[in-house]
């Protein structure tokens, strides 16, 4: 027997788009938070070591707080300084500022697999910073990058459920929503979880193959 | 004036010091070697001499243009004359043989690609090499691998061509391969530096033979076929030519690395 | 906006390290109970090819492939509705035990596949029986390759203990929770309590460095 009506369908759906969001949204920040963390860490010039070092202390520093308490200092920080944005922006960023701590230890221990004598070859054949990792570093960091960056986004999309508690309106809160309505618990919390099993198991999926292809290579 | 002139370079790590002024100097197609005991500075003269290896101080003369080897920009200056062949060769993996060629000239020098492939097809050819270069560097054995290196550096036109240990990783019959080629390009103008434990090879190929010891030029030896013969090196190549005769090819690795 | 005042803070710090034993009892109770069934379940992966392996990989694919949140949500609102009326603390308890051993049954079956084959069949021809050889020779084998995930895996549980709060638990996050309401200073008591997780965080990667060189010594 299902419970549902349409509005709660509808509301299982729209909730399910939001964590989507919430995933996309944080992934894209965190790949870009994590290209220029990773570029502070790899510079070599003696006037950046005050950042090197920031950068380093923020990788180490975030992956040890719980997102939940990220989450509430982001939140509060944006209410107190005034800053008027929505529950869901305020997720995106929080989501965004953790991702990028991980996803930067991902990149740099993949650029970090390229073998110093083809750094060093590409230094001696005068290529500009550019095009020693366009052509060099890159592509070749790039295949110990993507599967662990993949296998990451897939563990985040599941933190996501935290966003709830600043009042975003994402799946497992649209869960707890219809079984206060009265909703059949079982039957509720057996269609969130399906949900994000579909978001979910097609990735971890992905992850995989990727990690074959390489491992083949 | 020699061809190439570089003189009182001296590398420091912290209070360290791994070379003490040290210089050496060579005429235009010489082949230099430097031997010496490991951790005396031998590798690590070499790449000063292309801007891997930071110096306190030092300059490097080619045909009387002087070049600060301790100014941040001399790097550039450095790598546009010299090229390098690296122990472990550092061929892009993920990069067909040609495209290892083709790279810089196109990326750095500006030449058009067709011009350049036809340019390392060519040089290929000339290294026996022809049928390799559509394939990846991993499928080469290491002999290949290495005139793969050399023709890289060859492609860059370079007037020094430095090697770091270019026989110790070839079986003993290759060896005589990269001898045979390293003079016929010194017989073409180009100014070759090597480092190498392979005392056989060291004295039959090299023009000079710079002796370092503690980061210290401790003797030269001159002259093609004879430079072993200056009293130092042929104390040091005796006692050092036990090794060489039972690895002829240097294949033991170079506890430095 | 006004300024950050960390006295009220201070002032409740004691209740507030309270907190930390809490959280500490959470993660612990559920990676030791997460352990024993991740044992059971790896065990299953090897020994049987029918139903029971294929249980084991679906069990860890649904859990791993879901928020651990949202687990704690099913376990609190459908013990209840089974009759069984436990408190949430044990229901945060229970939620991260079925997580936990989910995520180490997968670390623990991968540890066991790297376990030379030949050490079964030595185990065999020494006479131990099937029970013996896993405990004295497959599992201290694989413990060893497997402990850096392992500790990993109770680090991500010290974080994802925070949830416990959620549900009204007086776990370091919670009491923060309370001090926040009930100062109005949630940002400044939101601050020291990440701090706070980093230090024991920090703490238990030294510790646990600690233990694998004592473990190395040992061998």
């Amino acid at each position: 027997m299902i419970a549902f009506s349409h509005y709660d369908i509808a509301l299982l759906l729209q909730a399910m788009a939001r964590t989507v969001e919430l995933s996309l949204g944080g992934g894209l920040l965190g790949i870009a938070g994590a290209i220029i963390l990773t570029a502070l860490r790899l510079s070599e010039l003696r006037y950046m070591f005050p950042l090197r070092m920031l950068a380093v202390l923020y990788v180490q520093t975030i992956r040890r707080i719980p997102f939940i308490v990220t989450l509430y200092i982001v939140f509060f920080c944006a209410g107190m300084m005034g800053v008027d944005v929505s529950a869901t922006i305020v997720a995106i960023c929080s989501i965004g500022l953790i991702a990028a701590a991980y996803l930067c230890e991902i990149v740099h221990g993949g650029v970090k697999t390229v073998p110093v004598e083809q750094v060093e070859a590409a230094l001696v054949l005068n290529l500009p910073l550019w095009a020693r990792w366009r052509y060099v570093i890159g592509p070749q960091a790039m295949s110990a990058i993507v599967p662990p960056a993949v296998g990451y986004l897939v563990l985040f999309i599941k933190d996501t459920a935290l966003a709830s508690q600043i009042g975003v309106v994402e799946l497992s809160q649209a869960g707890v929503i219809l079984s206060n309505r009265g909703l059949p618990s079982a039957q509720v919390f057996c269609a969130v979880l399906l949900l994000y099993f579909a978001i979910s198991y097609p990735l971890t999926c992905l992850s995989r193959l990727l990690e074959k292809r390489i491992a083949v290579h | 004036m020699p061809y190439i002139d570089v003189r009182d370079v001296c590398v420091r790590h912290g209070k360290n010091e791994t070379l003490r002024h040290a210089g050496f100097e060579a005429e235009r197609g010489e082949i230099v070697s430097f031997i010496g005991p490991s951790g005396s500075g031998k590798t690590t003269f070499l790449r000063t001499l292309i801007g891997l290896q930071p110096v306190w101080q030092g300059q490097m003369g080619v045909e009387g243009r002087i070049v600060d080897m301790a100014a941040p920009a001399s790097a550039r200056i450095l790598r546009e004359q010299a090229a390098i062949v690296f122990q472990q060769y550092g061929l892009f993996g993920h990069m067909s043989v040609l495209r290892n060629l083709t790279l810089a000239p196109t990326v750095v020098a500006k030449r058009s690609r067709r011009d350049a492939e036809h340019e390392a097809r060519a040089l290929l050819e000339r290294l026996g090499l022809a049928n390799k270069a559509d394939m990846l560097p991993a499928d080469l054995s290491g002999g290949q691998k290495q005139r793969v290196a050399i023709a890289r550096a060859l492609m860059l036109r370079p007037s020094l061509l430095l090697l770091d240990e270019p026989t110790s990783a070839l079986d003993p019959h290759k060896v005589r391969d990269v001898g045979v080629l390293l003079r016929d390009l010194a017989q073409d103008g180009m100014t070759i530096v090597q480092v190498s434990h392979a005392m056989n090879v060291v004295s039959s190929l090299s023009d000079r033979i710079v002796l370092l010891e503690d980061g210290q030029v401790r003797a030269v030896g001159k002259g093609r076929g004879c430079a072993a013969q200056q009293p130092d090196i042929a104390a040091f190549m005796n006692t050092h030519g036990g090794d060489a005769a039972a690895d002829p090819a240097g294949l033991r690795p170079d506890p430095e690395h | 906006m006004t300024g950050l005042d960390f006295r009220p803070v201070f002032a409740r710090l004691p209740f507030l390290l309270g907190g930390v034993g809490v959280t500490v009892l959470i993660a612990g109770l559920a990676f030791v109970f997460g352990l024993l069934l991740a044992v059971g379940l790896a065990v299953l992966r090897f020994e049987n090819q029918g139903i029971w392996r294929r249980f084991s990989r679906s069990y860890s694919t649904a859990l791993t492939n879901t928020p651990q949140l949202s687990q704690i949500f099913a376990v609190f609102y459908c013990l209840p509705l089974m009759g069984l009326m436990v408190s949430p603390f044990l229901s945060v308890v229970i939620g991260m035990t079925l997580n936990a051993a989910a995520y180490l049954a997968d670390i623990l079956g991968a540890g066991m596949a790297r376990v030379p084959p030949v050490y079964h069949e030595v185990a065999l021809t020494l006479g131990l029986n099937r029970r013996q050889t896993y405990l004295r020779v497959i599992l201290p084998y694989a413990g060893r390759t497997m402990f850096p995930a392992l500790a990993n895996h109770f680090q991500i549980m010290i974080l994802g203990s925070a949830m416990a709060s959620i549900f009204g638990v007086e776990d370091l996050t919670g009491r923060a929770y309370d001090i926040g309401s009930t100062t109005f200073r949630i940002l400044e008591v939101m601050l020291v309590t990440g701090g706070l997780y980093a230090v024991l965080s920090f703490a238990l990667t030294g510790v646990f460095a600690l233990c694998r060189r004592t473990m190395e010594r040992m061998v």
